[in-house]
This record gives C-alpha cells, structure tokens and sequence, in this order.
C-alpha cells in the first residue's frame, strides 16, 4: 500500500508558539492542500499524525479539535484530494504516554490500523520528534523548512538519513519521482 | 408481514475503484441470501445504491417471518448406509447424527443413478430479525477486498472504518449489529454540504431523504447526473469530450453530490502532444478534457467536483494549481526526450532485460529487424522501411515519457520519429506496430506497419511458447492470446498473402539455436494455440469476419489452413454450398467415405479404369474425372464456391455407388481399385473444407 503520514501544525497549515486552538486560527501553508492532492491522485493514502496536547491542558476541546479538522478535510477536498485518516495524541507532554511523539505508538497504530509495513513509508514532519518518531519505526524521515523546520535544521540533531525539503510541496514531488 | 427492506452501511471513503465491483457483490450477496432463506418473494428485486461512503440496497416484498419449510438433506447411497444385516453403517450413522434424525425418520429417493438415504426435516419458520445481521455479514465477508482495516479500538475488520447501519424493514428497526455497529434508522448525508443526522423512516424514501442531504445514492443516477452535467458544459464551450473508458464510473465512485466545473490551463502547454496531456488529466487528476470539433485539444477541461459552492473560484483556481505542476512535467519530458534520437537510445535497451531467457530488448530488436525484413520482402513492400522501423520500434521504452506514462509506448515513438527526420511511413509504423491492442482496436495500416506489427507479435509468441511459458487458464502473464489474435486479424482482413507456419517458422529462426524447443521449426503446440483463437475469432458474433456457424467453422478449420487471409473465402463458399439442395448428402456420404478409408490398409493405387465392371461404379469415375479438372482450377483461383458448387454435381453419381456397389469384396485387386475410387472422390470433396464437419 502507498502510505504518507504527515504531521499537521507547521507541516499542512501554519503553525504559532501558542498552540493553534480554534478552526479560525486553522489556516493552510500556501500549496499544502495541492500537495495534499497529488498524493491522492497519485493513489496514496494520507494520514495525519498530530501532536495535540492543548486538549490535554484544556486549552481546547474535542469539538473544537474536529472543528478544525474538518475545515483541513475541507481545504483539501476543494482541490480534489483527501486525508484518509487523523491520528491524534491528546495527552500533556508530562502524561508519559506511548503515543506523543518521538515515541512511537502513534505511528505504530497507524501501521496496525491500514496492516502496512510502515518501513521506509514516508513521514513528514517540521520538528524533531517527528523525524525521530518516523525513525523509531522504521519509516523515512522528512524534514520540511516550514514552522520549525528552519530551527530543526539549524539544531542539527536529525536522524540519519533524513531527507530535507522546503515545503510539503517540494516532498511530495520528491515522492512522486522517486 | 411483507414490506420493504433497507440496509445501508456507511464507510469511510470506499476505493473509488472498486466501488461498482463491492456494490454489486454486495446486493447480489445480501439478495440471494435473503432467497434462499424465503424471506424474499417471487416479486421482490433489489435496488442497490452505492456512494464513496456508502454501500446500501433496498429489497421490496421481503417477510418479516420464514414461512415454514421441508427441508431436504441429502445422505449417503442406499447401498453404503446399511450393512448386510440392514443396519446402519457408521456412514449412515454420522449422517443422521448431522442431520438430528432417527434411521426410522429417514426416507429413500432416487436420482436415476441410484438410491440414497434423504432426511425431511420441518423446520419452523424463524424470524428476520434472527438472520438479517448474520446475513448482512456473510455477505461482507464475501466481498471482493484485497485488504482490510482495523479501526477504533475495535477487532473488527474491513475495507474501509465503517460508522453506522441501518436495517429498516417497513417503518421498523430490525435490531442487529454487524462490525460492531448497531443498527438504526439514521445516517449523514454529504461530508460537507450536509451537517445533522438524515432520519430515513421507511425504506422508499431512502433516494430521496439522501438527496435532501445532497447526497445522490444510486450509482447510475449519479453516473447519469454526471454525464449530463458534462455534456451540458461541454456544449456551452462548444467543445467535445474526450471519453475514456472507466473514468466516467472512477469519478462516480468520487463524489457524492457532483458538480461540474470549468478549468483552464495556459495555452502554451498545447505545445505538447496532446496524447500527453490528455493521459495526464485523465490519469492523475481525473479530468476530462475538451476537443475542439476537429479533435484537437482546448486547453480547458472539466472537474467533477464534490463540492457545490456559491463562488467556485478557489475549487477552479486550486485544481489548476494541481494540474499545472504535472503539465510541466510533461512538458520537460516531451523536450528533454527530443534531445537524444530514438535511434541513439538503443544501445540503453542492451540493459533491459525482456526475459531471462529470451535475452534483452536490444536482443529482441534485433530479431524484430530481420523478422521485418523478410515479411515486407514477401510482401512486396519496401524492407528497408520495415527494418527501419523495427529497429526504432521499442526505442521510446526508454524515454523519460514512457517512463512516467507506459501507455505512451508507441505514440511518443512516433512523435519522436517525426522530430528525428525518420520517414512519415517509419513514425507510423513505430505507432502502430503494437495494434491490435485490444478486440476491436484498428489494424496496422500499410504493408510496412504490418511488417512490424507481426514481427512484433510473431517473436513473443514463438519466444515464450518456445520456453514453455504457455498461457493456462485466465493466466496470460505476457498477453500472448492478443498477440495471436492480433497477427491472426491482420492476416485476415487486410489481407496479407502470408503463410502463417512459414512466419512462424521465420520467427523461430530468430532465436540462438538451443533456445527454444522446436517441431518442425515451430514451437509445440502453438499451431493449435492459433487454430483455437483463430475459431473463436470466426464464432464470435459481430464484425465482418465472426458470427459463423460452428459447423462451417470446423469444416474450413479441418484442413488446418494456413494462408488466413483465404479464410473468409472458404466460409463463405461452404456457406453458399450448405444451401445446395445435395449438400448433407453429400456431407453425410463424405464421412461414410472417411470411415471406409480410415480401415484400408497401405496406399491406395489411382483407380483403373479397366477394372471397373459395374455400371455405377463406372458413372462415378466418369463424373470424377469430369469434376476433377474444373475443382481444381477453381480452387487454384480461389474460387471456392464454385469448386463446391462443381462437387455437388456428384451427388447422384455418389448415391447411386453407395447403393449398388459393394465395396469391400473378396478380391483383393478389386477392392483396393474401389477404394483408389473413393479416395480420389474424398480428396475432391475435401479441396476446400472438410464437408463431413457439416450439419452436425
């Protein structure tokens, strides 16, 4: 199966040090929804794996979270592409659960759920614990220069391996010719 | 009480692909299952009704309870249920056991081959309730899915996460769960356009409380609306489109509330063979594209869109910003490729292996050449050209275009031809050497095309038949069925004076020695092979050259002919002589003659004259030597219904023999001269097809 786990704030839309908390504040990277539509028109299944521990703060709710995901659903619809499924960690970062990423139990429900061999599946993400995330099971770690993409970079400390892009743009098409 | 019977479940995005296929197994699975449990009635049909989130039917007149059955179970024979002391055998024993009954309950029944035990047993009519879910679930079982998926925190399994049910029949809930889902009355309508819970209160109602949430639920009204809404915006354009096969149902398979937008692209990508571009919308992007009246390509083309919006700018401006990127792909590729010639990309196909065995592309190239030559040279046509053109045929296999897109194979060889200076009939060739490609596709046009167009086909099919790699079953890995149909269509109805064992002789000679397994030069078993397409090609209605009788099929495929291109000739003839009053005698009198041949022993010596005594048998030679001489003239000018109607004179003379000579007399000198006689006759009756075959 073609698989592409993408992680969400600063990866498909913008990102803000204060937690994107509301569908207003929800807004695309330019050409992120086209990315989006490539891969589904090239027969990928999109998945979204996201970081989400404003819920476990309480600095927003579920709906609030659906919300905002149903406006993303709908971004990328309008262009004719499709994200097949959202995986979220609702947990604080100090809850020690398995599924926050860098550790690996969101990626590995993913690959539980679609029975995918997530090995050198393509995982794009802006920030460190994606890429190692993406790494602790196996799949290919993209770092995009977008959100904290610059920083990411500058710190220095990716897996091996990683493959770096500008934006989720110029990854996709990496993927498509490769 | 009967009423109507809704199911719907509803998925997640259901592979677009696949949709149709899952609908139907589904409906069918759900139907049949509902009659062979007698909750249906004779009256009842199914409507399915199939969207990207959504697989659903509706049966009318189903009952709400079984009536009460007989049922019938079969057990072992009579003769192996009881023991020589009429007591049941441990068989017999097991079976009673399965079937719950006592060997005094058991009845006895016949089936013409024998007796056997047979259980009755009533069975009180249960409700629906009891099987609808189960049957809701074997049928989802039954499903075509390559793989499944889990979801939730849930074991349960299936092609896409699946969130509600509805099991309605009449106005009432049937209770029930599947895939953990318990069933309802409530479903959504469209992901966007539509918000709260669509409450459906009995199942006719289902379409139209669907619609309300702008969600068209039957497959084929959508497929229609679609349809329409293209042809209306494309005839507001004033421009045709470019129909593909299956992107109609893909896109159906897409949308559940279709809309139909204009795009538009710069006018500067049409620099690119439209070939391209039109693979590119349609493949990538599931576009349809425009053409102008002549065929050319606009360079606007139509979304269908699941999205229904006041100001459709974005959707219009976003898929244009999709389309744009692989445009200019398409674009780098066409002018990259035409910066090496075709000719100077060979020595690449040296490094692509064709088949382990049968060596590389550059290897097969080189085969094709020689194999065109020498078709065009019998052809009379100019070889050098055909040569030419084999030589560059694969070329464009390594093109960045192929590449990207395989279905261009052929058509960017011609293009990029064209841009080498290669002579016009050379680019058409490259083109079209891989026609026919599928039934019905036009032939190769021209005797240079169809040099390399059966050169082509001829070196697959003698190189994979020579290593054995024969196709079995529905197993036809390297597409040797359409080779041979392709060669056998070309031979026919151009048609090209070629003999076919001679051209697969020519094409065995190809190949390393040792490679292939030979008899006779040809690869075993591959005249056979092209003898049985070629008879189905015949028998299939339709065309110019199908719809023949089998009888006349097997009478001209008897002889085993080998120039095809003299085929339709001889099933024309045998079908005017089958008209003739004296042809099933004569047929019939044909196969007696075979019979009485087939047990004489050694050759037979040419009949003489001297020896004929009876007055019959004197007729007969009179009138074969009278025949004899116009039937083979006709023959030998193709002129096989004459030569057929010239044999049917014969007929009383035949009869006549048959009813007053005696074949197989004592006298051995005798004997052997009547039956010189008859084989003479036979041979004549057999110029053309084998008339015995006939009016069976």
């Amino acid at each position: 199966m073609k698989l592409v786990i993408l992680d969400r704030d600063g990866v498909i839309n913008y990102d803000s040090e204060h937690f994107i908390k509301s569908p207003a504040e929800w807004k695309a990277l330019p050409g992120s929804p086209e990315a989006i539509a490539k891969l589904t028109q090239a027969g990928y299944r999109v998945v979204v794996a996201t970081n989400q521990s404003g819920i476990g703060r309480g600095l927003f709710d579920m709906d609030t979270l659906n919300a905002m995901h149903n406006k993303m659903h709908r971004a990328v619809q309008i262009v004719g592409g499709r994200i097949d499924a959202v995986f979220y960690c609702p947990h604080s970062a100090d809850s020690n659960c398995n599924c926050r990423k860098p550790r690996p139990g969101m990626l590995e429900r993913i690959g539980a759920c679609f029975n995918a061999d997530l090995t050198g599946v393509p995982a794009i993400g802006d920030s460190l614990r994606d890429l190692e995330a993406a790494a602790a099971v196996g799949a290919l770690p993209i770092l995009v220069l977008t959100g904290k993409g610059e920083k990411t970079r500058a710190e220095g400390k990716m897996p091996e391996g990683t493959l770096v892009f500008s934006d989720l743009g110029a990854a996709v098409e990496h993927i498509l010719n490769s | 009480m009967n009423n109507s019977l809704l199911i719907e479940l509803r998925t997640e995005e259901l592979p677009p692909k696949s949709l149709k296929a899952l609908s139907e197994s589904f409906a069918h699975s759900v139907f049949s299952a509902l009659k062979d449990q007698a909750f249906a009635s004779t009256i009842s049909f199914c409507t399915p009704y199939a969207t990207p989130r959504r697989l659903a039917l509706m049966i009318n007149d189903i009952a709400s309870q079984q009536p009460d059955r007989i049922i019938e179970k079969k057990g072992p024979a009579v003769s192996s249920g009881v023991d020589a002391n009429g007591k049941p055998t441990k068989a017999l024993e097991g079976f009673m056991r399965s079937a719950g009954t006592t060997f005094e309950q058991l009845q006895k029944a016949s089936d013409g081959k024998g007796e056997y035990f047979v259980a009755r047993m009533s069975k009180k009519g249960e409700s629906l309730d009891a099987h609808l879910a189960d049957i809701i679930v074997q049928a989802l079982k039954k499903l075509p899915i390559q793989k499944v998926m889990r979801w939730g925190d849930s074991e349960h399994q299936f092609v896409r996460p699946v969130h509600g049910l509805i099991m309605l029949h009449g106005e009432r809930v049937v209770a029930g769960e599947v895939l953990g889902l318990s069933s309802s009355n409530k479903t959504l309508g469209h992901r966007f356009l539509s918000s709260d819970d669509i409450v459906i209160t009995k199942p006719e109602a289902y379409a139209a409380r669907l619609a309300t949430g702008k969600v068209i639920a039957s497959f084929a009204e959508r497929r229609n609306a679609i349809a329409e809404q293209l042809d209306a915006k494309a005839g507001e354009l004033g421009a045709k489109i470019n129909r593909a096969d299956g992107l109609l149902d893909e896109v159906t398979a897409l949308v559940e509330w279709p809309v139909v937008y204009v795009g538009e692209f710069e006018a500067e990508y049409l620099e690119v063979p439209q070939e391209c571009l039109v693979l590119t919308m349609q493949q990538n992007q599931k576009y349809f594209p425009l053409l102008d009246s002549s065929g050319k390509l606009l360079n606007k083309f139509l979304i269908v869109s699941n999205m229904q919006v006041d100001d459709p700018k974005h959707i219009i401006g976003g898929n244009a910003r999709v389309v744009r990127p692989r445009l200019s792909d398409a674009r780098f590729f066409y002018n990259q490729d035409r910066r090496h010639t075709l000719a100077s990309r060979l020595a690449k196909l040296g490094n692509v292996v064709y088949h382990n065995k049968l060596g590389s592309v550059l290897q097969r190239v080189e085969r094709l050449e020689t194999l065109a030559r020498k078709i065009a040279v019998n052809l009379g046509a100019n070889a050098p050209l055909a040569a030419r053109a084999a030589h560059l045929s694969k070329a464009d296999l390594v093109s960045d275009m192929v590449g990207e897109f395989p279905e261009l194979q052929g058509i960017m060889g011609r293009y990029y031809a064209l841009h080498d200076g290669e002579e016009k009939v050379v680019a058409d060739a490259i083109q079209s050497h891989y026609q026919p490609r599928f039934a019905g596709d036009t032939l190769p046009q021209g005797n240079v095309a169809c040099a390399a167009a059966l050169a082509d086909k001829l070196d697959s099919l003698v190189g994979f038949f020579g290593i054995g790699q024969i196709p079995t079953g529905d197993k036809d890995p390297f597409g040797l069925r359409r080779a041979a149909l392709g060669i056998l269509r070309i031979l026919m109805e151009s048609p090209l004076e070629l003999d076919l064992h001679e051209l697969l002789r020519d094409a065995a000679a190809g190949f390393q020695p040792g490679v292939l397994t030979l008899a006779e030069g040809v690869p075993p078993g591959l005249a056979d092979f092209m003898f049985d397409r070629l008879r189905g090609l015949l028998k299939e209605s339709g065309g110019e050259f199908g719809g023949h009788a089998q009888d006349v099929v097997e009478a001209v495929l008897a002889q085993r002919p080998t120039r095809i291109d003299l085929v339709p000739a001889k099933l024309d003839a045998v079908r005017t002589f089958l008209a003739l009053p004296e042809a099933l005698a004569l047929a019939a009198a044909n196969k007696r003659i075979g019979n009485i041949l087939k047990k004489a022993e050694g050759t037979l010596p040419e009949p003489d004259a001297a020896l004929l005594s009876e007055d019959a048998e004197k007729a007969l030679y009179a009138r074969i030597k009278k025949v004899a001489p116009v039937v083979k003239t006709h023959v030998a000018n193709e002129a096989y219904a004459d030569a057929l109607k010239a044999l049917a004179s014969v007929r009383t003379e035949v009869d006549h023999f048959f009813d007053k000579v005696m074949v197989n007399v004592d006298d051995s000198t005798v004997r052997a001269n009547r039956l010189g006689l008859l084989k003479v006759l036979f041979d004549q009756l057999n110029a053309v097809a084998d008339i015995s075959k006939l009016g069976v």
